[in-house]
């Protein structure tokens, strides 16, 4: 039978006991408290990134047995939920398609124009902070966002809808398509300056 | 990452810092920052159930995964010294007698130059897995969007599972690993590049190393 633990401990005391309950069984149940109390915002969270029951759930299963497996390396200098999060956003991150950065959404990098588009082989060898530099020289704030959203967090274009408290999600790939726009025009301008 | 981006796991922290705190300022002009403490937020938030998700089912199975690890931890971490106790009872000291002569006798030979292992021949491991650790493979389901979900039952030697399709001339078409799961959906997507009739089966794995391996079945993607 398992031991009873008061449910409404904080996060912090159930990570004391499951690291350090005197038995085995008080340490599994405090585990299993904490990462229950989670599971519904991993599952949701999954689910939101990838769209599909089975997917979601596998992925979360990884994530609360990843983090069941890691509790004992977790050093309290943060919370346990943006350690959760870390956790999750990584095997989510794992699973996601990159979408590309300077052509549309659902299109091949053949399929855009070469001529608007600088130079292919940059967006795979792409240096995040100097990429980061030209999205906050060259977009607004919501472009920003949106893109970093999508082509980095690889959040989907639904999500990022709800997210960014967009109308719809032709909005939404409007404005990434501005944002990309913009990007691919300050790129041009960019490269034919260093040539 | 920019040196001033703080790691995605203290953003809440700086989120909380007072508005004109310079590293807070950072998090507000940063896009990177800025989506991920939006990200963050939406874990902690996560809102209304989106359709399609099932959470009464995800719940039931998180829980069972869960436990899963648990029971698989608690048997690693037994102690060779508390797994030998039930032998020492009273009830087992006879049989401990006799196995502690016959292990005398068995020392008395090897010293004296009887046959056995040990004389230089490489001795390899016995590789028959226990049934303790070949999973038993389930019938696979078809699921509404078409996708195939193979499904076993778990080894309690096992830690991980790997899915291995076969072609039909039994070479190795793909491999999966599953994690501490006992199912793997093959959704539309890995489907379409796999061939129509294949193979199946299962490797029970433990700390990384195979321990046991279902006998191929028919697998029919049609």
């Amino acid at each position: 039978m398992s031991p009873v633990l008061d449910t409404t401990l904080a996060d912090r005391e159930l990570i004391r006991r499951a690291r350090e309950g005197p038995e085995a069984a008080v340490r599994r149940r405090a585990a299993s408290l904490l990462l229950e109390r989670y599971q519904d915002r991993v599952y949701l969270w999954c689910f939101r990134m990838v769209r599909e029951h089975e997917q979601a759930l596998d992925v979360a299963q990884e994530v609360l047995v990843s983090a069941y497996r890691k509790l004992g390396s977790f050093e309290g200098r943060s919370e346990f939920s943006s350690w959760l999060f870390v956790i999750a956003r990584n095997r989510c991150l794992s699973v996601l398609r990159r979408p590309s950065i300077f052509g549309e959404d659902h299109e091949t990098p053949e399929a855009v124009d070469p001529a608007a588009w600088p130079d292919r082989r940059l967006e795979e060898n792409l240096d995040e902070e100097a990429f980061l530099d030209l999205v906050r020289e060259h977009l607004d704030p919501l472009e920003q966002e949106a893109l970093w959203l999508r082509c980095f967090e690889r959040v989907p274009i639904e999500e990022m809808t709800q997210m960014l408290r967009l109308e719809s999600a032709s909005g939404a790939r409007g404005l990434l398509q501005r944002a990309r726009r913009k990007l691919r025009a300050a790129m041009t301008v960019q490269g034919k300056a260093s040539r | 990452m920019n040196r001033r981006c703080p790691d995605i796991e203290n953003l809440a922290e700086v989120m909380r810092l007072p508005a004109t705190d310079p590293r807070r300022r950072h998090v507000v002009d940063c896009p990177r920052c800025r989506a991920r403490a939006a990200l963050y937020q939406r874990f902690l938030d996560p809102g209304a159930v989106p359709a399609g998700a099932n959470l009464a089912d995800a719940r039931q199975r998180m829980c069972a995964a869960l436990e899963q690890e648990m029971r698989c931890e608690a048997g690693e971490r037994r102690s060779f010294f508390d797994a030998l106790r039930p032998l020492f009872q009273p009830v087992w000291r006879p049989a401990m007698g006799l196995v502690g002569a016959a292990a005398a006798v068995l020392l008395i030979v090897r010293l004296t130059g009887g046959p056995g292992p040990g004389d230089g021949t490489p001795v390899l491991r016995d590789r028959a897995a226990s049934s303790r650790a070949v999973p038993v493979l389930l019938q696979p389901v078809r699921q509404a969007d078409q996708a195939i979900l193979l499904r076993w039952t778990s080894a309690p030697d096992a830690d991980a599972y790997q899915v291995i399709l076969f072609g039909t001339d039994l070479r190795e078409k793909a491999r999966y690993t599953a994690a501490a799961d006992t199912f793997l959906r093959l959704d539309p997507e890995r489907l379409s590049v796999l061939p129509a009739s294949l193979f199946w089966a299962v490797a029970a794995l433990r700390g990384g190393d195979e321990v046991g391996r279902t006998e191929p079945l028919t697998l029919d993607l049609r």
